[in-house]
């Protein structure tokens, strides 16, 4: 017994050294990597964290992408890790402030409005270089900037949301929303959907497009030092009036988050969906049958929905030589015209890398071309700071006025007060 | 002999390395706890004091070069009407929720201290909602509470027409009242754990006893087993309240983000405004605050139960 626990007590103790020893070790015991033949001359190890909020199809393109980089870049482990986009934002943000926060960041332009004014990532350009830069679709770029400055190279354009519909069900689509409606309306009757249309009625940015068709708009001056919420307008109030007949006249479900959306479209259970790109995967994958179209003119205004391009942001703290060769070669070989293309398929936004725009696999693609009458009214989403305070002013509103809380007619001054009690309390 | 003796005292130093003779050897053996709980625990809120008093925002972040600004973050939480409602919200939240803990998670257990046919797999089944993960658990009674196609609902229509259904998400304080049931049925396997741990190590002799003078069942309920379990639940709520006050999850995925201020409860307000506002400053105050109250909490129920004895 005495000696099984001398072998045992023996056997830990190694252990116990050989694993605090492993960390010294680790340099000599590496053997030198091959030299490969893409971009990184040095050889020496690198590891890269790269965070994403994609969907679970690009997650997995991205894993496929990431191991052909590997197998050519033997010296380089880029480890992916999936966050939601809010946890996303704050994990980054606070993250960055140790030293535990990824090289590389996969998000929305709209991150910019935290990352910049934070000091969290580097001008990008400057990284990669202007030859690689030239290959890339200037306007994209210009969505990418933050006070003039390029910290973002966005991989898609697009991001915007638009009008899915069953084919099976309507085989012509509207021309116009109140066709729309009564098309839903009457579907919903003779008992074919339970829903004419859906969408995630608790996230203001599936519908604030409906807010461009009544001529207004979320701040003054975007561009302006301080810009100021306008959301105490008759256009805010018109919109809310607009949901609620919507909601009461039972076009669109009582509650529905983006799941439940989702899922009743999927099923055949609703005619229309506001959605994004993003989910026509998950529609074939369900084999609903569908079509795209922009969503359709109100009293002959057409609604202008938020749209953006999603990109790479590298961390403020990679300074390293050999980390930044790292983070060129592997963002140059994931925004390379086939990397992209390969991407196209799981988010369906038109890519960025020019020479693939010009790809038949784009220009015959009918999902984006779709998509194109839809960006032509489409407003550039503001990636101010001030924007979270203003998704959080509508927010709890939206939904008071669609369960009858509050009325259409006082949401405005009630947005217009806890966007500006937001903006305050981010300091800004 | 003496020698022998010498010879042995010797030996028996060497193989301590004089460790078991001094006075500080207690000190050695809480070493290690004390190690940690000083990086995990004193430091943290030794700097989360420290911030409190700081002005933290997302500008000054990264530098980490925060203005001094005195107490102006606690005026300021302490001049805010949405302080006091969330406060009073807050302790509305615990005290439901522990009150139901307590007495469900109790009776649970009595009814389990006894003889039952399948007592197995009936406390299996009871453990159940303590092994799913919270997140999980959360969202899929988030799931459940839909208007329409929940199942709570479906079942409340069922049972009593379709003006039965309860609007849970859209309406705040509907939506407060999911949040109560759902942490509610989280809570209970915990306290109903700890009651039976308790139970079954109250000697069967005095129920006996108390049998033979002729008492009622809830005579010995209140004079045997209560009094029995006190020094059990006491820790237990303690704790209970301490989670429930500082219960994030639940709250924050049913109200979809703690949208609305009518639906939140303390701790989402400082959840809220450290990473969507990223005022640190701010939200270390109000932690600091939160703080004080569990204290305050604490130390008052243990002396109460304490002059009771």
């Amino acid at each position: 017994m005495r000696k099984i626990k001398t072998i045992i007590a023996m056997a830990m103790i190694s252990t116990l050294v050989v694993g605090s020893m492993a960390g010294c070790t680790k340099k000599a015991a590496v053997v030198t990597p091959e030299k490969t033949p893409a971009v990184v001359e040095s050889t020496k190890p690198v590891s890269l964290a790269l965070w994403e909020q994609d969907d679970p199809t690009a997650q997995k393109i991205l894993d496929g992408l990431i191991t052909e980089f590997q197998a050519a870049n033997k010296n380089i482990t880029v480890k992916r890790t999936h966050f939601e986009t809010e946890d996303l934002r704050k994990n980054y943000t606070t993250a960055s402030l140790g030293t535990t926060g990824p090289d590389i960041v996969l998000g929305p332009n709209d991150n910019l409005g935290v990352f910049v004014p934070g000091s969290l990532v580097q001008p990008i350009d400057t990284i990669l270089g202007a030859d690689f830069m030239a290959t890339i679709d200037p306007n994209a770029l210009d969505a990418a900037k933050f006070s003039g400055k390029q910290y973002m190279l966005p991989d898609r354009n697009g991001n915007e949301v638009l009008v899915a519909y069953n084919k099976k069900l309507v085989p012509t689509p509207p021309k116009t929303f109140e066709e729309l409606e009564a098309m839903g309306l009457k579907l919903k009757k003779e008992g074919k959907v339970e829903y004419g249309l859906v969408f995630n009625e608790v996230e203001p940015f599936f519908s604030v497009g409906f807010l461009g068709a009544f001529d207004g708009k979320v701040f003054d001056d975007v561009n302006a030092a301080s810009p100021k919420p306008t959301l105490n307008t008759p256009a805010v109030t018109q919109w809310m009036t607009f949901m609620k007949k919507i909601h009461t006249e039972g076009l669109i479900p009582k509650e529905a988050d983006g799941t439940v959306a989702d899922n009743l479209f999927k099923g055949g259970k609703a005619a229309f969906e506001i959605n994004g790109p993003w989910g026509f995967a998950d529609y074939t994958k369900a084999g609903i049958d569908f079509g795209i179209m922009p969503i359709p003119t109100i009293n002959g205004k057409s609604p202008a929905p938020y749209s953006a391009v999603k990109g790479y942001t590298v961390s403020e703290g990679v300074k390293d030589a050999d980390k930044l060769a790292a983070v060129k070669a592997f963002l140059i070989f994931v925004n390379s015209k086939d990397a992209q293309l390969k991407m196209v398929d799981a988010h369906q936004q038109t890519p960025t890398n020019l020479e693939a725009m010009k790809d038949a696999k784009i220009t015959g693609n009918v999902l984006i071309a779709g998509q194109k009458d839809q960006l032509a009214v489409a407003t550039p989403m503001p990636i101010i700071t001030q924007m979270r305070a203003i998704w959080d002013a509508i927010k709890p509103v939206q939904q008071d006025v669609l369960s009858g809380k509050t009325k259409p007619e006082a949401a405005g001054a009630i947005m217009q007060k806890k966007a500006e009690e937001g903006i305050k309390a981010l300091g800004l | 002999m003496n020698g022998t003796v010498e010879k042995l005292k010797k030996k028996k130093g060497n193989s301590s390395f004089g460790i078991g003779q001094g006075k500080m050897t207690p000190f050695f053996f809480l070493a290690p706890a004390l190690i940690v709980l000083t990086l995990v625990v004193a430091y943290p809120l030794i700097y989360e004091i420290i911030i409190s008093f700081k002005n933290v925002t997302l500008l000054n972040l990264k530098s980490q070069k925060y203005p001094w600004i005195g107490l102006d973050n606690y005026k300021n939480i302490l001049a805010d009407s949405l302080f006091y409602s969330t406060l009073i919200r807050t302790i509305l939240w615990t005290a439901i929720n522990v009150f139901f803990h307590v007495s469900v998670g109790l009776f649970l257990a009595i009814v389990l201290n006894r003889k039952l046919p399948g007592k197995a797999l009936i406390r299996v089944l009871l453990i159940l909602p303590w092994a799913v993960p919270q997140y999980i658990a959360a969202l899929t009674w988030k799931g459940m509470y839909n208007v329409e196609y929940g199942s709570v609902n479906l079942i409340l229509t069922k049972l009593f027409g379709s003006a039965a259904a309860i609007p849970w998400l859209s309406i705040p304080s509907w939506t407060f009242v999911a949040c109560i049931i759902t942490n509610i049925w989280l809570g209970i396997p915990f306290m109903m754990m700890i009651s039976l741990g308790g139970l079954t190590s109250i000697p069967d002799e005095l129920y006996e006893a108390a049998d033979l003078d002729g008492a009622t069942g809830f005579q010995k309920f209140k004079n045997i087993t209560l009094p029995l379990l006190k020094p059990i639940l006491t820790p237990a709520i303690i704790l209970g309240t301490v989670w429930t006050f500082n219960m994030v999850n639940v709250v924050y995925i049913i109200t979809s983000g703690a949208a609305s201020d009518e639906s939140q409860i303390l701790i989402t307000m400082v959840f809220k405004r450290a990473f969507q506002y990223f005022r640190y400053g701010q939200s270390a105050a109000l932690s600091v605050i939160i703080f004080l109250i569990l204290l305050a909490f604490s130390t008052v129920f243990i002396r109460a139960q304490k002059s009771e004895d």
